[in-house]
């Protein structure tokens, strides 16, 4: 397998630059949890979330939300302004926006966002360990949304990403089951530690 | 193989094995603080077809392990796949979903609950915005420029970096 993966063998190769995450992708989460959209104070009334408000008490509509991935959870916040606040007030989001954007960044960057729901993220986020063996994991893993050592995240053949047309070629994958898998998109540009 | 009574809100009694009902946390709680009871008990939030479908789901499942105290961690959330049969258990129009959710957190049935939310999560999953709006009967009320900003703001922008421009030397070292 290490022959036909990817090696990664320098740190840099392997962690995003968040320099170019932050410029690349903004999010508006600081402008739009600050102030509402300008024109919210000639609204008259605030929209409901339809059926969803209508049947459904706000913590039932958190639990669901937390089954969202990343990129659904985003469009939803684009539905209605108290769509886009009950996100913003969703405890997990915020917490995972508010001190680890660039992990929001990363994802949307390499096209994962849509494997990956919230909740997953944010108790990996709040774990320390490396899944693989334990000792501490100062990395995200982003296609498994998993913490991992750099000892792992370099040496374990079991992490190395390999492309499509190897998996399906050596592995005998079939095109519906390739497709399902997670893929990542590479960013280009200079990948670095800080 | 003891049987227990249930009398949903409008009056109508079911008979369930006790092992089935205390999937439900609620009664299993209520069953070991009075002990044994002859007469049904009421459950005042459910209606009748509302409970016989989660007295369904429950006795599908009632060999499955129960679940951990705090087995928050992994296996429960860890994806939002749901098993074929559970899938197919809620198949079901939108008001009887929403029931089912109420119902199973009424009564305390985690794993119940955990699949309603899933279903309802992947009726959201990858749709846009405006098939989100008619899935739910949504009112909009971003103008159209706004929406757009917040989505450009919010998605990975790989051409704004000008291919020429040498790079950063913050960023190179």
């Amino acid at each position: 397998l290490h022959l036909l993966s990817f090696r990664r063998t320098k740190l840099h190769d392997a962690v995003l630059s968040p320099a170019k995450l932050r410029r690349n992708c903004p999010l508006d989460h600081d402008r739009t949890a600050v102030a509402p959209p300008a024109s919210s104070s000639t609204r008259p009334f605030l929209p409901s979330l339809g059926d969803l408000s209508a049947c459904l008490p706000l913590e039932i509509i958190n639990e669901i939300l937390l089954f969202l991935d990343i990129c659904s959870l985003l469009t939803f916040r684009r539905v209605n302004t108290t769509a886009l606040a009950t996100i913003n007030t969703l405890p997990e989001y915020r917490a995972v926006i508010t001190h680890a954007p660039d992990v929001i960044r990363a994802y949307l960057a390499t096209n994962l966002s849509s494997h990956v729901n919230i909740g997953e993220l944010f108790r990996t986020l709040t774990g320390k360990l490396c899944s693989y063996c334990n000792s501490f994991g100062a990395f995200i893993f982003l296609l498994e949304c998993r913490r991992v050592c750099w000892h792992c995240h370099t040496q374990d053949p079991e992490l190395l990403p390999i492309c499509r047309g190897l998996a399906a070629v050596s592995f005998g994958v079939s095109p519906e089951a390739l497709a399902e898998l997670p893929a990542l998109r590479p960013v280009s540009g200079a990948y670095t530690l800080r | 193989m003891s049987e227990i009574k249930l009398l949903s809100s409008d009056q109508a009694t079911i008979t369930v094995e006790k092992s089935v009902a205390e999937r439900s946390i609620l009664i299993k709680n209520m069953l070991e603080d009075v002990g044994e009871v002859t007469e049904a008990i009421p459950i005042p939030n459910v209606n009748e077809n509302v409970l016989k479908k989660v007295i369904e789901w429950c006795e599908h499942h009632k060999g499955d392990p129960p679940a951990q105290a705090d087995d928050d961690s992994d296996s429960r959330k860890k994806s939002s796949d749901i098993d074929e049969w559970d899938q197919k258990f809620m198949q079901v129009d939108q008001e009887m979903l929403f029931e089912i959710i109420l119902a199973a957190n009424y009564l305390d049935i985690k794993p119940l609950l955990d699949v309603g939310c899933k279903t309802v999560a992947n009726m959201i999953k990858g749709k846009s915005p405006e098939e989100i709006r008619k899935t739910f009967n949504i009112q909009n009320d971003f103008t159209p420029d706004e929406e757009e900003q917040i989505r450009r703001e919010n998605e990975w922008a790989e051409e704004s970096v000008p291919r020429s421009q040498p790079l950063d030397i913050d960023e190179a070292c």
